[in-house]
């Protein structure tokens, strides 16, 4: 097991992987009555095609969180979810697009038995074809639940706008079409691969004993067996550089409208800590040009272009890069005042001075989500699929210099998408 | 916690604890609740965080907040039985971190933001107010665009009549529109200056500075907090029902009660509640969503200060009688203890572990402060811990017994038939 004290944050952490693949990371929290356990796949709603051992296997959008659904069921029908709450324990799920993470959180002092359960439920298969039928009218409720959100169906809409075949442009859950397609044996075919140890993270954040815990996670592997995989490796459909549908207008009969932009640009070719780096960056320019950091908010809250709504995002993946404008009214010069600005901001540097307060934002927050067992487990876990140890990333914030800015000026901002809910 | 009793009856808690790496420091002004009030706060919270007179606009804000390593500093407001609580809330870095001791800056910086708001000629600054009062506006328009959250607002309102259940927390349209800006601000004076006040700082500080600046920087005061929980008198019960064009309906069933948490019987409902709808375990989410697959969520909620109970769920509306139907019968189940009584302990363990980690973050620790300083004086966290243990099946059964439906709302969609129309 590797141990790592870093003695700026006060935190300590050790990494061991296992014979049969599956990463473990347990991080020290001695004065936190609660502890946190995720078993972590790196399977999300991304992920719709894979290559295993040569042989190509496409599945429906929405398989991942499908999947997520179903593993809580035991063989008899019943809910693992209520033997955690004997435990004591609350148990829980979450599929994002780029992984689906199972969790435990309790105060108890003795987790072997939860902690036993958690390895058990997700790594076993044992859905049965009568019970995913049952499964689909509660997803298509899930998922309409969010299409009836106006700020989900904003975002869902605008990534439709801007992607062709990405499956970014697909609803996590799925949309009702693909959640009724999906199968007991599409699931068991996605999970063989997907949830094999090599694919997979354990992650704790306890109070605990963390020899201990590795020695009931070592004991419960030890006894379990798994296909034999030499390589998966996911596949993703070519997506065309232009944006899909250039202006949507969908009507929701609200009483507040709501509009955004997206730019869509090509990929980077980064990965791990420079993508991470550039993501941090990116960020930073929108703090930047687009918040109350910079005088003209104001001035376009005063000419009632914004409202204190207005957001902006940005994303750097290997995949997909873009960034994201939003409001929460419609203002007739809205996107035209923003693309003026955006000509201005790109032709102007960011200054020394801006650069290092941005920079002592970034880091306050940073340091502050060690305060929470929750946040450390989640970005860690983040951090690992990208090959970065979470404390690493403070070393990337303080090591950005004003011309790291340089690669938003050579995009091609011109590549757009304008969506407007009425 | 240590709580001292400072500038006559104001009250200084502090919490010393070194496993947060920030620093907590909140400050809640209680005020009578009524419904201007209530409008008016809602309104003076868009103001005075806004900016302030040595912070002359968001920028410069931005600057010193940044200054601080990325400090988050809001107003909260929230309804505790007949209080209004005005509860301003800083979260920064705690220096050590930093090698640099700046715990005296993010003291002043909060005595600046709350004492020296920004204003001219006794009033806020125009512009400020103006804008604070279109964004005010722009929310409680916005309020039906989320049908959920709409729902249990009507469904309160309703149910509230000419009791505080049925205020708004952003307040009323005509009464902000109607908020003149001088007596708005002379209405803040009034608060900051004579309304009773409860400091209460969380992290590894420095005690006697911390005492020693709040006595010499915040003013004296003579009110004392009389809090008051309170029953809403019982009436017939209603069924009321609206329609719109939403993707799914809204269903929000409640029932009126005496039993507030001043009452030595309020862990018996509390216990009950859990088990009847807030836990994976509980009777609404497996016989509702996982037996019969009727929507995604269901969960009940206690008036904690006020007695009574709501239970909220969305669906197809060719799912309301059905659910509606197995509501009442799974509340009668409760009322006669007919359900498995192992459920009884999974409940009290699950809330003594809930409230064990409260600990764990600086809002549940305030929560806590707040509970044993104020509403149940003479209970300590351990024996509240042993309250919720004696609980027995017999218990609930008398606890729900209190409990009658009085309200069933419905927020429907529209009808195929109309819609077609259209």
């Amino acid at each position: 097991m590797k141990t790592t004290v870093n003695k700026r944050l006060n935190e300590t952490y050790h990494i061991e992987v296992l014979e049969n693949g599956l990463s473990v990371l347990i991080w020290e929290k001695p004065e936190f009555a609660k502890s946190f356990f995720g078993l972590a796949t790196n399977f999300g709603a991304l992920h719709l095609s894979e290559e295993v051992d040569g042989v190509l296997n496409n599945f429906h959008s929405g398989i991942a969180h499908f999947l997520e659904h179903k593993m809580f069921e035991n063989e008899d029908h019943s809910d693992v979810m209520n033997t955690f709450t004997a435990l004591g324990c609350s148990v829980n799920a979450f599929t994002s697009y780029n992984e689906t993470l199972y969790y435990f959180t309790s105060s108890n002092d003795d987790l072997k038995k939860p902690l036993n359960l958690l390895l058990d439920f997700v790594q076993q298969f044992k859905v049965s074809k009568a019970s995913v039928e049952k499964e689909k009218g509660i997803i298509d409720s899930e998922y309409k639940m969010y299409q009836q959100m106006p700020g989900s169906k904003l975002i869902h809409s605008l990534f439709e706008g801007l992607f062709h075949n990405y499956p970014l442009n697909q609803d996590i859950s799925g949309d009702s079409e693909n959640i009724m397609a999906i199968s007991a044996q599409e699931l068991e075919l996605a999970h063989s691969y997907n949830y094999h140890p090599n694919n997979m993270l354990l992650v704790a954040v306890s109070k605990l004993n963390p020899k201990e815990i590795l020695e009931i996670i070592k004991k419960n592997q030890s006894q379990k067996e798994f296909i034999k995989i030499k390589e998966i490796k996911k596949v993703f459909p070519v997506e065309p550089l232009q944006v899909k549908q250039k202006y949507q207008e969908i009507k929701m009969n609200l009483a507040q409208g709501k509009i955004a932009m997206g730019y869509k640009f090509k990929p980077d070719s980064l990965v791990g800590s420079g993508l991470i780096k550039r993501n941090l960056i990116f960020k930073m320019f929108c703090d930047a040009n687009f918040t109350s950091t910079n005088n003209i908010y104001q001035k376009w809250l005063n000419d009632k272009i914004i409202n204190d709504s207005f957001m902006a995002d940005a994303e750097v993946s290997e995949r997909a890069m873009f960034f994201l404008l939003i409001n929460d009214d419609i203002n007739d010069n809205w996107s035209k005042t923003m693309d003026d600005y955006l000509q201005t901001v790109l032709k102007k540097p960011i200054t020394d001075q801006l650069l290092s307060q941005l920079k002592k934002r970034l880091i306050g927050k940073f340091i502050r989500d060690f305060d929470q067992v929750e946040e450390i487990a989640i970005s860690a876990m983040q951090f690992h699929w990208q090959g970065v140890e979470l404390p690493e990333v403070l070393e990337l914030i303080e090591s950005i210099k004003v011309e790291d800015f340089n690669f938003i000026r050579e995009l091609d901002w011109t590549n757009k998408a304008i969506l407007k809910i009425i | 916690m240590k709580i001292s009793r400072i500038n006559n009856n104001s009250q200084l808690i502090i919490y010393p604890t070194s496993k947060f790496k920030d620093l907590t420091i909140s400050i809640q002004f209680h005020l009578p609740l009524t419904k201007e009030n209530i409008s008016k706060l809602a309104l003076v919270s868009g103001i005075v965080v806004d900016q302030s007179q040595k912070y002359v606009n968001k920028v410069e804000l931005n600057k010193k907040l940044d200054k601080l390593y990325g400090a988050n500093y809001a107003l909260t407001r929230t309804i505790k039985g007949n209080s209004l609580v005005c509860d301003f809330v800083f979260n920064g870095i705690n220096g050590k971190y930093l090698n640099q001791d700046i715990l005296l800056d993010q003291l002043n910086f909060i005595k600046e933001m709350i004492y020296h708001p920004h204003a001219t000629q006794n009033a806020f600054t125009e512009v400020l107010f103006n804008e604070a009062k279109d964004n005010l506006l722009y929310q409680i328009k916005a309020k039906k665009d989320s049908a959920a959250r709409y729902a249990i607002f009507q469904a309160l309102k309703i149910y509230g009549g000419d009791t505080p259940l049925a205020f708004d927390s952003l307040g009323d349209k005509d009464e902000v529109m109607a908020i003149d800006n001088h007596q708005l601000y002379q209405w803040y004076l009034e608060i900051i200056h004579n309304s009773y006040y409860e400091i209460a700082v969380i992290g590894d500080v420095d005690e006697a500075l911390i005492k020693d600046f709040f006595i010499k920087n915040f003013p004296k005061v003579e009110q004392q907090i009389n809090l008051v929980t309170y029953n809403k008198n019982k009436a017939n019960l209603q069924s009321i029902s609206e329609e719109a064009d939403i993707q799914q309906s809204q269903l929000v069933m409640v029932f009126n009660g005496s039993i507030n948490m001043s009452d030595k019987d309020y862990y018996s409902l509390a216990v009950g509640c859990a088990l009847f709808g807030q836990l994976p375990t509980s009777l609404l989410f497996s016989e509702i969503r996982e037996k019969r697959s009727l929507c995604y969520s269901i969960y009940s909620r206690l008036f904690v200060f006020e007695g009574g109970m709501y239970v909220a769920t969305s669906m197809d509306s060719s799912k309301l009688a059905e659910t509606e139907e197995l509501v009442k019968t799974l509340f009668t189940q409760v009322q006669k203890g007919e359900y498995n009584p192992e459920m009884v302990k999974i409940a009290k363990d699950m809330i003594i572990d809930s409230l064990r980690g409260s600990y764990d973050d600086y809002q549940g620790i305030l929560n806590l402060a707040f509970k044993l300083n104020h509403v149940n004086k003479d209970l300590t966290f351990d024996k509240t811990l042993e309250l919720i243990n004696d609980v027995k099946l017999s218990d609930i059964s008398k606890a729900f017994k209190n409990l009658n439906l009085e309200l069933v709302y419905t927020y429907k969609q529209r009808s195929s038939d109309e819609n077609n129309s259209k």
